[in-house]
């Protein structure tokens, strides 16, 4: 009578597959994770927030340059501004930034002006900013 | 496991290890791809020299018609001793600024005389010697050296000059 279970040769196969089955899932791993950065980069802003924290900062920058009064509205055609908020922070011991955040994710970017300055401001979620500079200070408000 | 069944799994480790290798090697490229550096230090710097030049700190202002004289650099101001602290809170970075510096030369051309203050000296100094090494990269500094025409107000009296500002600014 010959004996129950697997043979040499059953032995064999069954490793193969186990070895083939674990190839598969360890591509698979591969394959979901390289699935997943597509997509994040997809749904990345990464790049708008940066170009919008450095755009309003030189712009920041530029008002302060001139010595006279000035009105400005801010407005971007290929980005949507409605998808970020403008946080204008000013620390009288530390660098003034511009923070541009999208929900948990922020970038940040210095800017100058004069010490006496006023209070940090927000604009959150704006179709455009309008900038009013008048006596050396800066306003920044939500224009719908 | 036989013979066989060792070389066979050592050959699907190094498959793996294989398709493992492609993949990082993707992802790099990947990461690689996507801009996310973008340099404004060309614009930055000229916005510095520019705020140095229509700064009141710098030029002529008249206080009873309230009006500021850009180009015309005060001499009594440009010379005081509160020159660098003044103009360090005209363009604030905070106490401890390490995102902008200047030299500053006025070259009287009528007396052929020369003054030099500094915007953010300790920083000038330091950045300075990694400029004229020509270091790159962050850490070290970019320089912008700008001369401009200008008058002198030295007393009531005006004469000709240059303004040399050679801004240096760190590398972000």
């Amino acid at each position: 009578m010959p004996k129950r279970g697997l043979n040499k040769k059953g032995t064999l196969i069954t490793q193969r597959m186990l070895i083939h089955l674990g190839m598969f899932v360890i591509l698979g791993i591969i394959w979901w994770v390289l699935q997943s950065k597509v997509k994040a980069i997809e749904k990345d802003t990464e790049f708008q927030r940066i170009v919008l924290s450095r755009d309003v900062a030189l712009l920041l920058n530029t008002f302060y340059t001139s010595p006279g009064d000035i009105e400005y509205n801010y407005s971007n055609n290929k980005l949507q501004l409605d998808k970020f908020e403008f946080i204008f922070e000013f620390d009288s011991s530390s660098v003034s930034f511009i923070r541009v955040k999208e929900g948990a994710l922020e970038k940040i970017y210095p800017y100058s002006k004069p010490f006496e300055a006023k209070i940090p401001q927000q604009v959150l979620h704006p179709k455009s900013i309008k900038f009013l500079k008048k006596n050396n200070e800066l306003e920044a408000m939500k224009n719908e | 496991m036989n013979k066989k069944g060792a070389y066979e799994a050592i050959q699907s480790f190094i498959y793996i290890g294989a398709a493992i290798f492609v993949a990082l090697a993707i992802w790099q490229l990947t990461n690689g791809f996507i801009v996310q550096k973008i340099d404004i230090a060309d614009v930055e710097s000229k916005l510095l020299t520019n705020r140095i030049l229509f700064s009141s700190e710098v030029n002529y202002f008249d206080e009873e018609i309230n009006r500021l004289y850009i180009v015309v650099v005060d001499l009594t101001k440009f010379n005081s001793e509160e020159f660098g602290s003044k103009i360090l809170n005209e363009i604030y970075y905070g106490k401890i600024n390490s995102e902008a510096s200047a030299k500053l030369t006025l070259k009287d051309l009528d007396e052929n005389k020369e003054y030099v203050s500094f915007y953010n000296e300790e920083l000038y100094n330091e950045k300075k010697v990694l400029v004229e090494a020509r270091l790159t990269g962050i850490g070290s500094a970019r320089r912008l050296d700008t001369n401009y025409y200008v008058l002198i107000k030295d007393g009531n009296e005006l004469k000709k000059g240059v303004l040399n500002i050679d801004a240096i600014l760190p590398n972000g």
